[in-house]
């Protein structure tokens, strides 16, 4: 056991684990990582770089985080910086409160001052009394820095425990819905995540997005969006509430976000060559500006490997964000050519190639993220020790003094600063000053 | 609109002037050992700081929002924040006031290329309107002053630790004091840095449920934290000083500023909102 543990607090082992998790981060930086990169993307780097991909495949590159040797390296991590943390610990306790006599001083001078006297000038500049005996007196000033380094690593334990925990237990999700539109339980969600200790997140019951409202700066940039929405329950009761983005909507213990992207979802009704018709919901991103449109495709989305390009405007006049009149326009690609294009608005229809298209109705979407984890108050305290053990690790290293009372009823003074001693010149010459320097070897 | 971005313009180059003729009477202080030349450096370098200070003031009530969307805006205050944080730390370790050889140049350098870009109003996307982003953009600044400091030691170590060396370094404090003051200001610095890491991953749960989402600015910048944390381990624990301490820490200090500057450009970043 012992072994183990000094295994864990070699020099040696902390710093080829920084270097480790240093080096596999760079790594994931360079290589697409399958969670992160679209497919496309993934797919154009793979071709851009077959051998690469051929090291990155057989290596499991694509998934540093989720790899075995990362989750040995964030282990051994863990371990080194808790038994670390412990150490520290147990040397800061003993230094506070069992302080052993120590005789290593960074100076030592001799002072005509009476110990008692040159004890109290000290405790009325910052200093501390910690132990007397034997014609021995040692003060400190700021006692609370040896604490310093323990709560940073302490800090940064805190945070690793929580941001497992998190990564175990989270489950998130995304919906995008239409005004109207109701999402039921049973509905998957986009871009489903969970932790490896918990299911897939299923809401509570049906939810409908009752309204979306935008507000927009003069630059025509979003301001805010707000989403109004009821939640639905077998009993026929209703409960209405809203969200906007920084301000999150609690229910049933669920977080909802709302998210920053929203436009215009268009219910195109086509029919298709066998004379059968059906009703599509495109959903496209709010245009950036009222006289530039927005474009989405859908690939497949008629069941005939073909493509179907489409863009709109908010005002077909190209005027403002505040007059909703938009103009959408549906291309039809198949095979890398193009079949055809139609511009719609409400109640316009038109053919391109087999297909006949007619543009319904269309509603304001908007999306909210679904979130349900436990473990954010860890990550919070992480942060507060941290920022408290950085503070009293840099800002306050304790500055130590031993009295040694003489037989000629002076006082032998050493002193010594227990971190960048070479910081305080000034502060131990004004002591020298004020303790009626005699000094002896300087 | 012209007269306001004229005005803000012309008083960012006013603190420009101010820091040159800061720079020129400090380095020429330091260099032929002229006591009163340097003390009165400061005079123009406060002058500089409050000018500076008016400008952002105003175009901080121009645009509505702080100082961090436009790259004009951010560096500029980080320019602010370095020449700040300097005397801050001045006012206790008196010690260090030699580095304002470096800090000045590198304030009114960071000015002048704020002015070189177009400092349009941008608007504040509805996300950035949280307090947790302003601690998170705060103290990434710090840590920049704090490692600028740092920076200003660790040249002076290499400077200083030749076969021949000028006469004005002397001036400078001894090899083993510049060696400390690089150490400790890398460690404020590596502080700060977490706590600005910690503060945007807050800001980024508190916007959308999420607070690490493997972010390329997010990754470099645990990146550059991590770079940090050995070189304070190794300076630690395996003694790393004098010439390879100052060259790794100008290593790390490069990679910070392509963590703070190159990686907000990347596309598929939140942060690109920045520098769009």
């Amino acid at each position: 056991m012992d072994m183990l543990k000094r295994f864990f607090l070699s020099r040696s082992t902390i710093i080829s684990l920084i270097m480790s998790a240093l080096f596999a981060i760079t790594l994931a930086a360079f290589i697409p990582q399958s969670f992160l990169a679209l497919s496309d993307k993934m797919l154009a780097w793979q071709l851009a770089h077959p051998l690469l991909e051929r090291c990155s495949t057989l290596l499991g590159l694509h998934h540093i985080y989720t790899h075995p040797l990362f989750a040995i390296i964030l282990v051994g991590v863990s371990i080194s910086l808790a038994l670390s943390t412990w150490n520290q610990c147990q040397t800061a306790w003993q230094r506070t409160f069992q302080p052993k006599r120590d005789n290593s001083c960074s100076e030592i001078f001799f002072v005509a001052t009476a110990m008692k006297e040159a004890c109290r000038i000290l405790i009325s500049n910052g200093y501390h009394r910690q132990t007397a005996a034997d014609g021995n007196m040692r003060l400190v000033r700021h006692p609370w820095g040896y604490w310093g380094n323990a709560l940073l690593h302490f800090g940064m334990v805190v945070t690793i425990a929580a941001s497992l925990f998190i990564a175990l237990t989270q489950q998130r999700g995304i919906i995008q819905l239409a005004e109207g539109v109701v999402q039921q339980p049973a509905d998957p969600l986009l871009m489903e995540e969970h932790g490896l200790l918990v299911n897939p997140l299923v809401l509570p019951g049906p939810l409908r997005l009752d309204r979306v409202t935008c507000s927009f700066w003069p630059s025509n940039a979003v301001r805010q969006i707000e989403s109004k929405l009821s939640f639905l329950s077998d009993t026929g009761t209703i409960e209405t509430k809203s969200v906007e983005i920084n301000s999150i909507l609690h229910h049933n213990g669920i977080r909802f976000y709302q998210g920053v992207e929203f436009g215009h979802a268009f219910f195109v009704e086509v029919t298709g060559p066998n004379g059968l018709k059906r009703i599509l919901q495109l959903q496209i991103r709010h245009p950036e500006a009222p006289d530039k449109p927005s474009y989405n495709d859908f690939q497949d989305l008629l069941g005939d490997g073909g493509l179907v390009r489409a863009k709109y405007l908010v005002d077909a006049d190209k005027k403002s964000f505040q007059h909703v009149n938009p103009l959408l326009t549906l291309r039809l690609d198949k095979q890398g050519k193009e079949l055809g294009q139609i511009p719609l608005r409400v109640g316009e229809q038109g053919t391109i190639g087999p297909y006949s298209f007619r543009l319904g109705a269309f509603a304001p979407w908007s999306r909210l993220i679904i979130v349900n984890l436990n473990g954010m108050p860890g990550i919070f305290l992480g942060f507060f020790i941290i920022c408290l053990g950085g503070a009293l690790h840099y800002f306050t290293p304790p500055r130590e003094v031993s009295l040694h009372a003489t037989p000629s009823g002076g006082t032998v003074v050493c002193w010594r600063a227990t971190k960048f001693s070479g910081f305080y010149p000034d502060e131990l010459a004004l002591l020298k000053k004020m303790l009626e320097l005699e000094d002896n070897n300087g | 609109m012209d007269n306001q971005v004229a005005i803000y313009v012309a008083l960012n180059w006013l603190a420009v002037l101010c820091y040159v003729g800061a720079t020129i009477a400090n380095v020429s202080g330091v260099m032929f050992r002229k006591e009163v030349v340097e003390q009165r450096s400061y005079w123009p370098a406060w002058l500089g700081l409050i000018v500076h200070s008016v400008a952002i003031a105003y175009w901080w009530s121009i645009v509505g929002h702080g100082p961090y969307m436009a790259p004009s805006e951010v560096l500029s205050s980080d320019a602010w924040i370095t020449i700040v944080v300097f005397f801050i730390f001045l006012r206790f370790f008196p010690r260090i006031k030699t580095a304002s050889v470096i800090v000045f140049p590198v304030a009114f350098l960071m000015i002048a290329l704020a002015n070189f870009y177009n400092p349009g109003i941008r608007s504040l996307p509805p996300t950035f309107g949280s307090i947790w982003l302003v601690l998170h953009i705060a103290f990434y600044k710090i840590a920049l002053g704090t490692l600028v400091i740092a920076l200003a030691f660790s040249i002076f170590y290499l400077l200083k630790n030749r076969r021949t060396t000028s006469a004005w370094m002397q001036r400078l404090p001894e090899l083993d004091g510049i060696d400390l003051y690089a150490y400790r200001f890398t460690g404020f610095g590596f502080i700060f840095w977490a706590i600005g890491m910690l503060a945007g991953s807050i800001w980024a749960y508190k916007s959308w449920g999420r607070f690490w989402g493997w972010d390329p600015v997010e990754t470099w910048s645990l990146i550059t934290w991590l770079l940090f944390g050995i070189y304070l381990h190794l300076r630690r624990f395996f003694r790393l000083n004098g010439n390879r301490a100052a060259w790794l820490f100008i290593f790390c200090f490069i990679m910070s500023l392509v963590s703070l500057f190159v990686t907000s450009h990347m596309g598929s970043s939140i942060h690109a909102e920045y520098f769009k």
